[in-house]
């Protein structure tokens, strides 16, 4: 199982949706980080995401960005994605955020919009 | 004792055949018998030599006589500190329902005005600094709403907390989706105005169905 540790691997302070608005944003993390991710694995395998290591709070904007649109872009199928990811935190209160990354994914529309390198 | 109820006993079974009055008191004059034992006989004889009528039966009936208002006590003892700590335990949870509700609530308020004044005022040079305090303040605030419906949730998971919880996803969804945390978000009355509206419901369901009960 390969792992993502958003904390340690992406940064402490994830905020934003596109890279305009700053260097940890969801735009970012989603194209340098989890596509790479998702792409390497092999078959049956899972990526380990690790969401409370070295980070305080998320908010919806990074989230959505960040792994809906793995979704949205067309790169992955939302049930795809699901299977391939496991959600982990070591801090109970950041089962929120695990629960709005499955519903943005889930709530994502295959290849509905066509991404556009700012 | 116990062997002077048996060589009483013996007596009894060899030379009284049939125990009359007459017989027993006899039986019991010729023995020089204690006042306990001649209870005892009596109560041999009545029964009609069913019942043992040594010391040890004495005994079992003193115990029992004992034994009643012990078990008595101790089973108004258990059950006195049963209710007991029910009641304790039952005003203790009530009670940290209302202290995290009353802290929810606090948490809100202070949520909403962060929220309004960060949704109210676009990103510009100056207020730089005010914008980046405010959204992690905002993301802080969150995560402690979120912390706190947690607790809720354990104590109390009725119709009042289900619509509670939808809509501290809305205000999550709300306060930090869209243009949150991007240089190129702009002021929103309406967002505003939805973030108050929200936050009003949930002020009024916290001091009705969890404050004030």
């Amino acid at each position: 199982m390969r792992t993502l540790n958003i904390g340690r691997d992406f940064s402490c302070d994830p905020a934003g949706r596109y890279r305009t608005d700053g260097d940890a944003s969801g735009e970012a993390f989603r194209e340098d980080f989890l596509r790479k991710e998702i792409e390497q694995l092999k078959k049956g395998e899972k990526l380990k995401i690790i969401l409370d290591d070295c980070v305080e709070a998320y908010g919806s904007s990074f989230l959505t960005e960040g792994f809906a649109g793995m979704v949205k872009y067309g790169y992955i199928s939302s049930n795809s994605l699901l299977k391939k990811l496991d959600i982990t935190y070591a801090d109970e209160d950041f089962k929120f955020y695990a629960e709005k990354i499955q519903k943005y994914i889930l709530d994502a529309k295959y290849n509905s919009q066509k991404y556009e390198k700012v | 004792m116990k062997e002077k109820c048996n060589v009483l006993n013996n007596k009894i079974e060899t030379e009284i055949a049939s125990p009359t009055t007459t017989n027993i008191v006899s039986t019991i004059n010729s023995e020089k018998l204690q006042t306990d034992d001649v209870i005892l006989k009596l109560v041999y004889y009545t029964n009609k030599g069913t019942e043992c009528p040594c010391p040890i039966q004495s005994d079992i009936s003193t115990s029992i006589t004992l034994f009643i208002p012990i078990l008595s006590a101790l089973l108004g003892v258990i059950v006195g500190s049963t209710i007991n700590y029910l009641h304790w335990k039952l005003t203790r949870k009530k009670d940290n329902l209302s202290k995290v509700s009353q802290s929810l609530l606090n948490l809100i308020i202070e949520l909403e005005e962060i929220s309004m004044n960060y949704w109210l005022t676009s990103p510009n040079r100056e207020s730089e600094n005010t914008v980046i305090k405010n959204e992690i303040f905002i993301k802080s605030k969150q995560l402690q709403v979120q912390k706190h419906i947690n607790r809720l949730e354990k104590t109390k998971k009725d119709k009042s907390f289900k619509k509670l919880k939808v809509l501290s996803d809305d205000i999550f969804e709300l306060i930090t989706g869209e243009d949150f945390e991007s240089n190129k978000r702009r002021a929103s009355k309406h967002k505003v105005q939805q973030i108050a509206s929200k936050c009003s419901e949930i002020k009024s369901i916290l001091i009705i169905d969890y404050i004030n009960v």
